[in-house]
Protein backbone atom coordinates (compact mmCIF):
# COMPACT_ATOMS: atom_id res chain seq x y z
CA UNK A 1 0.00 0.00 0.00
CA UNK A 2 1.07 3.74 -0.73
CA UNK A 3 1.17 5.65 2.15
CA UNK A 4 -0.26 9.06 1.83
CA UNK A 5 1.92 11.82 1.50
CA UNK A 6 1.60 15.55 0.37
CA UNK A 7 4.06 17.79 -1.43
CA UNK A 8 7.66 18.09 -0.33
CA UNK A 9 8.50 21.99 0.01
CA UNK A 10 11.77 23.12 -0.39
CA UNK A 11 13.22 20.76 -2.77
CA UNK A 12 12.81 21.96 -6.19
CA UNK A 13 14.22 18.86 -7.94
CA UNK A 14 11.44 16.59 -6.63
CA UNK A 15 7.84 17.36 -8.14
CA UNK A 16 5.08 16.60 -6.32
CA UNK A 17 1.89 14.72 -8.03
CA UNK A 18 -1.05 14.32 -6.56
CA UNK A 19 -2.66 11.13 -8.42
CA UNK A 20 -6.73 11.29 -7.57
CA UNK A 21 -8.73 8.28 -6.41
CA UNK A 22 -12.22 8.09 -7.31
CA UNK A 23 -14.57 5.11 -6.08
CA UNK A 24 -13.67 2.39 -9.47
CA UNK A 25 -9.99 4.19 -10.11
CA UNK A 26 -8.09 0.94 -10.95
CA UNK A 27 -4.73 2.69 -12.89
CA UNK A 28 -4.19 5.10 -9.36
CA UNK A 29 -1.15 2.78 -8.12
CA UNK A 30 0.47 2.17 -11.32
CA UNK A 31 0.60 5.93 -11.88
CA UNK A 32 2.24 6.38 -8.14
CA UNK A 33 4.61 3.49 -8.99
CA UNK A 34 5.83 5.01 -11.93
CA UNK A 35 6.19 8.89 -10.31
CA UNK A 36 7.59 7.66 -7.47
CA UNK A 37 9.72 4.65 -7.87
CA UNK A 38 10.73 4.76 -11.63
CA UNK A 39 11.03 8.24 -12.17
CA UNK A 40 11.85 9.40 -8.45
CA UNK A 41 9.63 12.29 -7.65
CA UNK A 42 7.01 12.62 -5.16
CA UNK A 43 3.19 11.51 -5.70
CA UNK A 44 0.42 10.40 -3.25
CA UNK A 45 -3.19 9.12 -3.61
CA UNK A 46 -5.81 12.06 -3.26
CA UNK A 47 -9.31 11.06 -2.33
CA UNK A 48 -12.29 12.53 -4.53
CA UNK A 49 -13.76 13.79 -1.12
CA UNK A 50 -10.49 16.58 -0.82
CA UNK A 51 -10.75 19.69 -1.70
CA UNK A 52 -7.42 20.60 -1.26
CA UNK A 53 -4.72 19.24 -3.92
CA UNK A 54 -1.75 19.56 -1.03
CA UNK A 55 0.76 21.89 -2.35
CA UNK A 56 0.54 19.68 -6.15
CA UNK A 57 2.61 20.77 -9.02
CA UNK A 58 1.04 18.68 -11.11
CA UNK A 59 -2.51 16.60 -10.97
CA UNK A 60 -2.71 13.30 -12.60
CA UNK A 61 -6.27 11.93 -13.10
CA UNK A 62 -6.32 7.88 -13.94
CA UNK A 63 -7.74 5.51 -15.79
CA UNK A 64 -10.30 3.14 -14.13
CA UNK A 65 -14.47 3.08 -14.14
CA UNK A 66 -15.13 5.64 -11.71
CA UNK A 67 -18.10 5.34 -10.43
CA UNK A 68 -18.90 2.55 -12.05
CA UNK A 69 -19.36 4.45 -15.48
CA UNK A 70 -22.65 5.19 -13.99
CA UNK A 71 -25.04 7.34 -16.82
CA UNK A 72 -22.06 8.15 -18.69
CA UNK A 73 -18.16 7.66 -18.63
CA UNK A 74 -16.82 10.30 -16.05
CA UNK A 75 -20.15 12.17 -15.69
CA UNK A 76 -20.17 11.55 -11.93
CA UNK A 77 -16.71 11.93 -11.10
CA UNK A 78 -17.01 15.52 -12.30
CA UNK A 79 -18.84 16.82 -9.52
CA UNK A 80 -16.39 15.08 -7.26
CA UNK A 81 -15.32 17.99 -4.34
CA UNK A 82 -11.81 17.39 -5.71
CA UNK A 83 -12.53 18.24 -8.96
CA UNK A 84 -13.81 21.77 -7.77
CA UNK A 85 -10.05 21.94 -6.72
CA UNK A 86 -8.93 20.62 -10.04
CA UNK A 87 -10.91 23.00 -12.39
CA UNK A 88 -9.32 26.16 -9.76
CA UNK A 89 -5.55 24.62 -10.57
CA UNK A 90 -6.52 24.15 -14.09
CA UNK A 91 -7.22 28.08 -14.45
CA UNK A 92 -4.31 28.91 -12.46
CA UNK A 93 -2.07 27.33 -15.23
CA UNK A 94 -1.54 23.87 -13.14
CA UNK A 95 -0.66 20.59 -15.10
CA UNK A 96 -3.49 18.61 -15.42
CA UNK A 97 -3.21 14.98 -17.32
CA UNK A 98 -6.29 12.69 -17.69
CA UNK A 99 -5.46 8.86 -18.63
CA UNK A 100 -8.01 7.57 -20.48
CA UNK A 101 -11.53 7.58 -17.65
CA UNK A 102 -9.17 10.44 -16.66
CA UNK A 103 -9.93 11.96 -20.36
CA UNK A 104 -13.31 11.22 -20.05
CA UNK A 105 -13.88 12.89 -16.71
CA UNK A 106 -11.90 16.48 -18.24
CA UNK A 107 -14.32 16.04 -21.16
CA UNK A 108 -17.09 15.49 -18.84
CA UNK A 109 -15.95 18.53 -16.70
CA UNK A 110 -15.41 21.01 -19.87
CA UNK A 111 -11.69 20.91 -19.30
CA UNK A 112 -11.04 19.68 -22.47
CA UNK A 113 -13.50 20.05 -25.75
CA UNK A 114 -15.27 17.01 -27.01
CA UNK A 115 -16.41 13.86 -25.46
CA UNK A 116 -15.63 10.32 -25.85
CA UNK A 117 -18.21 7.65 -26.76
CA UNK A 118 -18.61 4.04 -27.04
CA UNK A 119 -15.96 2.28 -29.25
CA UNK A 120 -17.05 1.85 -33.05
CA UNK A 121 -16.55 -1.84 -32.99
CA UNK A 122 -18.64 -1.71 -29.77
CA UNK A 123 -15.92 -3.67 -28.39
CA UNK A 124 -13.37 -3.22 -25.32
CA UNK A 125 -10.23 -2.89 -27.14
CA UNK A 126 -7.22 -4.11 -25.13
CA UNK A 127 -3.96 -3.84 -27.04
CA UNK A 128 -0.79 -2.08 -27.71
CA UNK A 129 -1.28 0.72 -30.08
CA UNK A 130 1.17 3.39 -31.97
CA UNK A 131 0.81 7.06 -31.70
CA UNK A 132 1.86 10.09 -34.00
CA UNK A 133 2.83 12.66 -31.58
CA UNK A 134 1.48 15.63 -34.00
CA UNK A 135 2.52 18.60 -31.55
CA UNK A 136 5.47 18.53 -29.68
CA UNK A 137 5.40 21.69 -28.41
CA UNK A 138 3.57 21.18 -25.52
CA UNK A 139 4.08 20.54 -21.27
CA UNK A 140 3.42 16.90 -21.97
CA UNK A 141 5.07 15.91 -25.45
CA UNK A 142 8.27 18.24 -25.33
CA UNK A 143 10.51 15.23 -24.46
CA UNK A 144 9.22 13.11 -27.13
CA UNK A 145 12.00 13.07 -30.27
CA UNK A 146 10.84 14.31 -33.42
CA UNK A 147 9.34 11.23 -35.66
CA UNK A 148 9.49 9.08 -32.88
CA UNK A 149 6.37 6.84 -32.59
CA UNK A 150 4.70 5.55 -29.02
CA UNK A 151 4.13 1.97 -28.72
CA UNK A 152 1.35 1.74 -25.59
CA UNK A 153 -0.92 -0.02 -24.64
CA UNK A 154 -5.20 1.09 -24.60
CA UNK A 155 -7.78 -0.54 -22.51
CA UNK A 156 -11.66 0.92 -23.26
CA UNK A 157 -14.48 0.15 -24.17
CA UNK A 158 -15.39 4.31 -24.78
CA UNK A 159 -12.58 6.11 -26.48
CA UNK A 160 -13.60 6.98 -29.88
CA UNK A 161 -12.97 10.97 -29.32
CA UNK A 162 -16.01 12.99 -30.83
CA UNK A 163 -16.46 17.10 -30.92
CA UNK A 164 -17.90 18.68 -34.03
CA UNK A 165 -16.25 19.61 -37.40
CA UNK A 166 -15.69 23.15 -36.10
CA UNK A 167 -14.16 22.32 -32.47
CA UNK A 168 -11.89 19.48 -35.06
CA UNK A 169 -10.80 22.36 -37.03
CA UNK A 170 -10.08 24.27 -34.00
CA UNK A 171 -8.22 22.10 -32.03
CA UNK A 172 -5.65 20.98 -35.19
CA UNK A 173 -5.19 24.52 -36.25
CA UNK A 174 -4.14 25.80 -32.59
CA UNK A 175 -1.66 22.47 -32.47
CA UNK A 176 -3.92 20.97 -29.78
CA UNK A 177 -4.29 17.20 -31.26
CA UNK A 178 -1.19 15.83 -29.18
CA UNK A 179 -0.97 12.45 -30.46
CA UNK A 180 -2.96 10.02 -33.04
CA UNK A 181 -3.25 6.40 -33.72
CA UNK A 182 -0.88 5.59 -36.34
CA UNK A 183 0.47 1.89 -37.51
CA UNK A 184 3.84 1.11 -37.15
CA UNK A 185 5.24 3.01 -39.95
CA UNK A 186 3.47 6.10 -39.08
CA UNK A 187 0.35 6.47 -41.02
CA UNK A 188 -2.47 7.59 -39.91
CA UNK A 189 -5.30 5.36 -41.12
CA UNK A 190 -8.59 3.70 -40.07
CA UNK A 191 -7.03 0.20 -39.70
CA UNK A 192 -4.51 1.90 -37.13
CA UNK A 193 -7.31 3.27 -34.59
CA UNK A 194 -8.86 1.30 -32.16
CA UNK A 195 -11.96 2.58 -31.55
CA UNK A 196 -12.72 4.72 -34.58
CA UNK A 197 -12.20 8.26 -33.36
CA UNK A 198 -12.85 11.16 -35.06
CA UNK A 199 -9.58 12.08 -37.38
CA UNK A 200 -7.72 9.03 -35.21
CA UNK A 201 -7.52 11.58 -32.43
CA UNK A 202 -5.66 9.50 -29.03
CA UNK A 203 -5.15 13.17 -27.05
CA UNK A 204 -5.61 16.57 -26.85
CA UNK A 205 -4.65 19.56 -24.81
CA UNK A 206 -6.87 22.69 -24.21
CA UNK A 207 -5.90 25.86 -25.74
CA UNK A 208 -3.93 27.11 -22.53
CA UNK A 209 -1.67 23.49 -23.21
CA UNK A 210 -1.96 23.22 -19.53
CA UNK A 211 -4.73 20.10 -19.32
CA UNK A 212 -4.22 16.85 -21.12
CA UNK A 213 -6.22 14.02 -22.19
CA UNK A 214 -5.06 11.01 -23.85
CA UNK A 215 -6.94 7.38 -24.47
CA UNK A 216 -3.76 5.49 -23.58
CA UNK A 217 -1.52 4.34 -20.82
CA UNK A 218 1.96 6.12 -20.41
CA UNK A 219 1.91 4.46 -16.95
CA UNK A 220 1.25 0.88 -18.32
CA UNK A 221 4.50 1.24 -20.40
CA UNK A 222 7.07 3.05 -18.06
CA UNK A 223 9.18 0.00 -17.57
CA UNK A 224 11.51 -2.10 -19.34
CA UNK A 225 10.30 -4.87 -17.55
CA UNK A 226 6.84 -4.47 -19.08
CA UNK A 227 8.43 -4.59 -22.45
CA UNK A 228 7.97 -1.00 -23.61
CA UNK A 229 8.91 2.50 -21.72
CA UNK A 230 7.91 5.30 -24.51
CA UNK A 231 4.71 6.13 -21.72
CA UNK A 232 7.86 7.43 -19.49
CA UNK A 233 8.44 10.25 -22.03
CA UNK A 234 4.73 11.71 -21.58
CA UNK A 235 5.74 11.86 -17.63
CA UNK A 236 9.22 13.57 -18.51
CA UNK A 237 7.88 15.93 -20.58
CA UNK A 238 5.22 17.29 -17.74
CA UNK A 239 8.69 16.78 -15.23
CA UNK A 240 11.21 18.72 -17.80
CA UNK A 241 8.32 22.10 -17.77
CA UNK A 242 7.16 21.62 -14.51
CA UNK A 243 11.17 21.98 -13.66
CA UNK A 244 11.75 24.54 -15.99
CA UNK A 245 8.48 26.71 -14.80
CA UNK A 246 10.11 26.33 -10.85
CA UNK A 247 13.56 27.58 -12.05
CA UNK A 248 11.52 30.55 -13.86
CA UNK A 249 9.93 31.19 -10.73
CA UNK A 250 13.45 31.87 -8.87
CA UNK B 1 -29.05 -3.49 -34.05
CA UNK B 2 -30.29 -2.96 -37.62
CA UNK B 3 -28.65 -5.82 -39.61
CA UNK B 4 -29.83 -8.35 -36.67
CA UNK B 5 -33.25 -6.90 -37.20
CA UNK B 6 -33.24 -7.51 -40.65
CA UNK B 7 -31.38 -10.94 -40.37
CA UNK B 8 -34.91 -11.83 -38.38
CA UNK B 9 -37.13 -11.09 -41.30
CA UNK B 10 -38.40 -7.87 -39.68
CA UNK B 11 -38.79 -6.05 -43.44
CA UNK B 12 -38.88 -2.30 -43.93
CA UNK B 13 -36.11 -2.15 -40.91
CA UNK B 14 -34.61 1.51 -41.49
CA UNK B 15 -32.64 3.39 -38.76
CA UNK B 16 -32.36 2.32 -35.34
CA UNK B 17 -31.06 3.94 -32.57
CA UNK B 18 -30.27 3.40 -28.88
CA UNK B 19 -31.05 5.59 -26.13
CA UNK B 20 -31.73 6.35 -22.57
CA UNK B 21 -34.82 6.78 -20.71
CA UNK B 22 -35.14 8.00 -17.20
CA UNK B 23 -37.67 8.71 -14.46
CA UNK B 24 -37.63 11.04 -12.09
CA UNK B 25 -39.62 11.69 -8.98
CA UNK B 26 -39.90 15.02 -8.15
CA UNK B 27 -41.24 17.46 -5.32
CA UNK B 28 -42.34 20.57 -6.45
CA UNK B 29 -44.57 23.35 -5.92
CA UNK B 30 -45.56 23.69 -9.69
CA UNK B 31 -45.25 22.59 -13.13
CA UNK B 32 -43.53 25.33 -14.48
CA UNK B 33 -41.00 25.09 -11.40
CA UNK B 34 -40.68 20.99 -12.00
CA UNK B 35 -39.72 21.95 -15.23
CA UNK B 36 -36.89 24.38 -14.57
CA UNK B 37 -35.54 22.13 -11.73
CA UNK B 38 -35.67 19.55 -14.81
CA UNK B 39 -34.13 21.18 -17.23
CA UNK B 40 -31.54 22.20 -15.44
CA UNK B 41 -30.31 18.88 -13.94
CA UNK B 42 -30.66 17.32 -18.04
CA UNK B 43 -28.47 20.19 -19.19
CA UNK B 44 -26.05 19.93 -16.28
CA UNK B 45 -25.55 15.80 -15.85
CA UNK B 46 -28.08 13.62 -17.34
CA UNK B 47 -26.99 14.63 -20.85
CA UNK B 48 -24.00 15.63 -22.53
CA UNK B 49 -25.23 18.10 -24.55
CA UNK B 50 -21.91 17.57 -27.10
CA UNK B 51 -23.38 14.21 -27.96
CA UNK B 52 -26.73 13.87 -26.81
CA UNK B 53 -29.80 15.86 -27.42
CA UNK B 54 -32.59 15.69 -24.30
CA UNK B 55 -36.51 16.15 -24.28
CA UNK B 56 -38.76 15.59 -20.62
CA UNK B 57 -42.58 15.15 -20.18
CA UNK B 58 -43.65 16.28 -16.55
CA UNK B 59 -46.46 13.68 -15.49
CA UNK B 60 -48.03 14.71 -12.76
Amino acid sequence: MVALTAAIPGDDSKMNFAVLQFPGSNCDQDCVHVLRNVLGHSAWLQWHKERSLRGADAVIIPGGFSYGDYLRTGAIARFSPVMQAVVEFAGNGGLVLGICNGFQILCEAGLLPGALIRNRSLQFRCEHVYLKTVAPDSPFTRKIPEGRLLRIPVAHGEGCYFADAATIRRLFANRQVLWQYCDAKGRVSDDASPNGSVRNIAGICNATRNVAGLMPHPERASEGILGCEDGRLVFESMIEALTERKLAVK
Amino acid sequence: MQTALLHMGYAGIGDVRVGKYLEVDLSAPDVESARKTIDEACHRLLSNPVIEDYHFEIVE
